[in-house]
């Protein structure tokens, strides 16, 4: 593509802010690397909890052994022309935007990055904001060719707005992903900036989530910990805009007191966890892999991600993405993802919040694969 | 009107209001047992201490919000009083519609009514708000405000609203109504809510619900108000899920509820060149009202507690008062937490017209709540500072000083007037024919003993090598000389010395409740002095109010320091009858009459986790012990709040006398003359069984009687 990877600026001002609020949250990144730690290390047991708890709550729930099962539970559910979706990483992991698309659904990208990545044809380049190899310029030119809507930024967002709420109230099936899986409760905690999510997962009468099961933790205050540090580390805000903890379908007991579902919310809430090589990559030792919130701070300082962008990498952008894709893919996708490309650094490992050593566990790989 | 007759009216209409009643009693006995089930499982109790620390911080922690709040991009306005939080709403809305969802603070400021004034609409999103909003219907219950409507209506109103036929069936109206709110919300303007906690950290609100409709309103809307108190503030976010959890866990029963939201501004994005741009799918622009109105008052008056509340509605489902009464106990916030935040939110006036005087101080609100609150330790200073202001009333006075005051002039000639006045029914009850000390007249009174117990005691009586000093009570001394002597038997059973110190008052208790807190002290002092002198290492009573009461003495006189130690080492002596027996292994003998009996757990008791009167009569050989249900339920007496709300208070007790009469039993047993008093005016007058017996007069073979 031949493009830098970040718009000039971006980049510091995205670490002075983070550089901000990690003043304001010392010992953030160990609280986190606490709560992945400990949950994975009784991995087994939060599943069975979770499964337990969401089905209590009257969830659906799926435990899907890889991306081809959870994909075809999705393609077997949703009998609809359209639907629409919102960010998940988990989403792009198993493939189901094209396998919906090649049965004829229509899927609509409700955040604003995925929207117009999904415009202007592109691939995502970044886990959190997915267009930002984008210009502003070249944004404004694409909504203004695709969609018709001009003007300013202000007045284009205004109409993209307009453009998605009519496919958000008419969908009547909405994908998401989650940041973490209460186990305690059976809930889904999403975080996001802008309301789509929030919109997804309220608006259809059917919701549908695919998470990792390195996702699952005991309760809500580890869930807000694994929140906290991606909105640090990710954006350099305290807390994403918007979380929803999302605890069973809708329902009301004001007629009579009888529990109906799907008052202003989903009447079905589905949840699908991936399991796709997760618990092998905790049995064959590389539990650090999972630690990752998928926060982005490692790609700013990455060298090979700076000249290559998303090519670097597979589902997730960077080394540990590259290294993790040998557990979801194999090892043929983690070389094309460019394992061998790390230049060893470590410069990822300082800025990571949970400290992983992604040249070292690309070493390890490279040796025992 | 006073305010006095202004209360005594909304208790007539909630004692005709049968309806609601009988909505939140079936939602109590419902969902009680559920939360209880859920608090057992889940409760971490963690708020109080994060509460305490909250408002103990309030001044810089709204400061820090503040701050935060504004750094997210939340429009920030400070509202002194509930006038400026309006104008400044009206300002911003200015036509078209508004959706809604449940906020106490938007009906603290009474914003519903100026902005429909103002030519608003304002759609209620909830839909048991909904269907009231609809129908005109007041709401009966504050979690499901409609479940008084019978389904049918339900679908007419939707009918009504749509131009469609819609089957009466719960399932059916509820798609209609999704799809007629859904229109309303993208129609709308503004959407208005309140908040669950507000965290200082990230500056961040919380909102929590079950129906989706706070999510619709908080997102889809372009514009989104607040409206939350500065005491929703917490510390961290953390704190601000905590809240939602104990919120749900006490309210609902539920270990977190369906959706709980954290808002941390107006919607935003990054993903044009990472730069903030406002209003994608959310709302752009959010305004949150911090409302200020009799917080700092209530802080700085010694009454920060109150603001501790997470409107969680727990104890109300627990308050006998509200469950016969319902929103007419309280104000804009209800029961008697509500009533204490109506003191500073409106008025002392105020207060007492929501039914300062209303609390009969059964503490289950305290054990229903999950951070504590004292409220009827609340609710007592502030009648004091009633009586400081407005003085008492003369035939309170009277009662409290002269009829209550053991070996008084008044009291000796009680029972000689009191005669004269009543009719009786030959079986120990007295009916007034006029009303006096405020008794409504043809109610059945206990008759007043021809001479009272401590003017006729033995100042010692037993062997033994222990001595134990016997505090009688004002209900024994006066009209149950026979409940006195039956203790005085039991205790003399156990080879004790039992000494009855002449020169006792009474404890203090009716004095205190009544807002007379140097009536209280007096007496509490009397008392110390009298007991002081005996030298004994244990003080039995056999009246629970009294145990209360006299426990509470260290509290009462913390700060004088010339009796707060002595109150101390008096409070340590004290024992609850049954709670000394229990100690000293006392082996009742066994029942000779194999009667069944049930027993009524005063809430004085209780409150202090004692229950040793019950299992004193389950260890009781020869005895069939029956359970009646909601044993530990409150009886209604309440002491004076029965002479002042009589109907109210016999219709409280009228819940506890079924499942007395229920469980077959003969003998209803209890230990408190208080209760008996109550008990048996309504099992008496009726002539009804069970009798009432105090567990003295059971332990002694009594055969006990209706008056
Ligand atoms: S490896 Fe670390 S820095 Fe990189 S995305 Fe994952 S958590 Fe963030
Ligand atoms: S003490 Fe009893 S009557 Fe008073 S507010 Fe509490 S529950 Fe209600
Ligand atoms: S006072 Fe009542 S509403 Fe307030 S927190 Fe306690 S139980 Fe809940």
């Amino acid at each position: 593509m031949g493009k830098t990877f970040a718009p000039p600026g971006v980049v510091e001002e995205i670490s002075a802010r983070r550089r901000q609020k990690l003043a304001r949250y010392p010992g953030l990144g160990e609280q986190y690397l606490k709560v992945r730690r400990d949950a994975l290390r009784q991995m087994d047991a939060l599943v069975e909890k979770a499964i337990q708890t969401l089905r209590a709550k009257k969830c659906q729930v799926h435990l899907a052994a890889d991306a081809a099962e959870a994909r075809e539970l999705i393609l077997n559910l949703v009998d609809a022309p359209m639907v629409v979706k919102s960010r998940s990483l988990a989403l792009g992991e198993i493939g189901v935007v094209p396998a919906l698309e090649a049965k004829g659904v229509k899927v609509v990208e409700t955040a604003l990055g995925d929207f117009v990545v999904q415009l202007a044809g592109e691939r995502p380049a970044h886990p959190v904001l997915p267009a930002w190899h984008i210009s502003e310029t070249e944004i404004l030119n694409v909504l203004k060719s695709k969609l018709g809507v001009a003007g300013d930024l202000h007045r284009a967002l205004a109409g993209v707005r307009e453009h998605l709420r009519r496919y958000l109230v008419s969908a009547a099936y909405g994908l998401t992903g989650a940041n973490a899986v209460v186990a305690e409760n059976g809930s889904l905690v999403i975080m996001e900036d802008e309301g789509n999510a929030r919109a997804v997962s309220n608006l259809p009468h059917t919701h549908i989530a695919v998470v990792g099961i390195e996702k699952i933790v005991p309760d809500q205050e580890d869930a807000m910990t694994v929140c906290r540090t991606a909105a640090v580390y990710g954006t350099g805000q305290d807390i994403g805009n918007y979380l929803s903890i999302i605890t069973g379908p809708s329902s009301t007991g004001d007629i009579q007191g009888k529990q109906v579902f799907g008052m202003h919310g989903p009447k079905r809430v589905i949840v699908i966890l991936l399991d796709n090589g997760r618990r092998r990559c905790l049995e064959s030792g590389f539990e650090e892999l999972l630690y990752c919130n998928n926060c982005g701070a490692c790609l700013e300082v990455c060298p090979v991600f700076k000249a290559r962008g998303p090519a670097y990498g597979h589902h997730y952008p960077g080394g540990r993405g590259a290294a993790f894709a040998a557990f979801t893919d194999g090892i043929t996708a983690a070389r094309e993802a460019g394992l061998d490309w790390c230049q060893s650094c470590g410069k990822c490992r300082e800025v990571c919040p949970a400290g992983i050593n992604t040249p070292e566990l690309i070493k390890r790989l490279s040796v025992i694969l | 009107m006073t305010y006095s007759k202004r209360l005594k009216q909304k208790i007539a209409e909630g004692l005709e209001d049968k309806v609601s009643a009988s909505v939140r009693q079936m939602v109590t006995r419902v969902q009680g047992p559920i939360i209880q089930e859920m608090i057992q499982k889940f409760d971490r109790a963690e708020l109080r201490p994060r509460k305490e620390y909250a408002i103990g911080h309030l001044a810089e922690l709204v400061d820090q919000s503040v701050a935060r709040l504004q750094e997210n991009g939340f429009i920030v306005f400070r509202a002194r009083t509930a006038g400026e939080a309006v104008d400044y709403i009206l300002k911003l809305v200015q036509g078209g519609s508004v959706v809604k969802s449940k906020s106490n603070a938007v009906k603290e400021i009474g914003l519903v009514d100026a902005l429909e004034a103002a030519g608003v609409t304002v759609v209620e999103t909830d839909l048991g708000d909904r269907i009231c909003q609809m129908g005109s219907i007041p709401a009966s219950h504050p979690i499901g405000p409609a479940l008084h409507v019978p389904v049918q209506k339900v679908a007419e109103l939707f009918a009504a609203e749509t131009g469609q036929p819609v089957p009466p069936v719960p399932e059916e109206i509820v798609k209609v109504a999704r799809e007629t709110l859904r229109q309303r919300f993208f129609e709308a303007k503004v959407g208005l809510s309140g908040a669950n906690a507000i965290c200082a950290d990230t500056g961040s609100v919380v909102v929590m619900e079950n129906e989706g409709n706070i999510r619709n309103v908080t997102n889809l809307p372009p514009v989104h108000i607040i409206v939350a108190g500065i005491e929703k503030i917490v510390p961290t976010l953390e704190d601000g899920i905590k809240v939602a959890r104990v919120a749900g866990l006490y309210g609902m029963g539920l270990d977190f509820a369906t959706y709980v939201s954290v808002i941390s501004g107006p919607s935003r994005t990054h993903a044009v060149e990472g730069k903030v741009v406002h209003g994608l799918q959310g709302p752009g622009e959010v305004h949150i009202v911090l409302l200020e109105e009799g917080r700092w008052e209530a802080i700085k008056e010694g009454f920060a507690e109150s603001l501790y509340c997470i409107n969680c509605g727990s104890c109300l489902g627990r308050c006998p008062v509200y469950g016969e009464l319902g929103e007419r106990y309280g104000y804009k916030y209800f029961g008697g937490i509500g009533v204490i935040r109506t003191a500073f939110n409106n008025s002392l006036e105020k207060a007492l017209e929501a039914g300062l005087t209303l609390c009969l101080n059964c503490r289950k609100c305290v054990a229903a709540c999950p951070v504590h609150i004292n409220t009827p330790g609340m609710i007592q200073r502030l009648r004091e500072r009633a009586v400081a202001e407005q003085g008492m009333d003369w035939g309170r006075k009277m009662l409290l000083m002269q009829l209550l005051n053991n070996s008084s002039a008044i009291q000796k000639l009680a029972p000689v007037v009191g005669s004269l006045v009543c009719n009786r029914d030959g079986k120990g009850g007295w009916y007034p024919r006029y009303s006096l000390f405020g008794i409504e007249k043809g109610r059945r009174l206990p008759e007043l003993s021809k001479k009272s117990f401590l003017s006729g005691a033995p100042r010692q009586s037993g062997k033994g090598e222990q001595k134990i000093a016997y505090f009688a009570g004002c209900l024994n001394n006066i009209v149950f000389p026979r409940v006195a002597n039956a203790t005085l038997r039991v205790l003399q059973q156990s080879d004790v010395q039992v000494i009855v110190p002449p020169g006792q008052k009474c404890c203090g208790y009716p004095s205190l409740v009544n807002g007379d807190r140097d009536g209280a002290v007096r007496n509490a002092i009397a008392n110390l002095k009298v007991f002081a002198s005996t030298g004994v290492e244990v003080i039995v009573t056999d009246c629970a109010t009294c145990y209360s009461s006299l426990t509470g003495y260290p509290e009462l006189l913390a700060g004088d320091p010339r009796w707060a130690g002595i109150a101390r080492e008096f409070a340590g002596k004290v024992k609850e009858l049954a709670q000394y027996l229990v100690e000293i292994g006392f082996q009742p003998a066994a029942d000779k009459a194999q009667r069944r009996v049930t027993y009524h757990q005063p809430c004085h008791l209780t409150a202090h986790g004692m229950t040793q009167g019950r299992d004193l009569l389950q260890s009781m050989p020869g005895l069939q012990f029956v359970p009646s249900q909601l044993e530990d339920n409150c009886c209604g007496f309440g002491g004076t709040f029965n002479l002042d709300f009589y109907q109210l208070s016999k219709t409280i007790g009228a819940h506890k006398i079924q499942p007395i009469q229920k469980s077959g039993a003969e003998v209803v047993v209890t230990s408190c003359p208080g209760c008996m008093v109550q008990l048996m005016d309504l099992l008496g007058s009726a002539g009804q069984r069970p009798v009432v017996m105090h567990i003295s007069e059971l332990l002694t073979g009594g055969g006990g009687q209706h008056g």
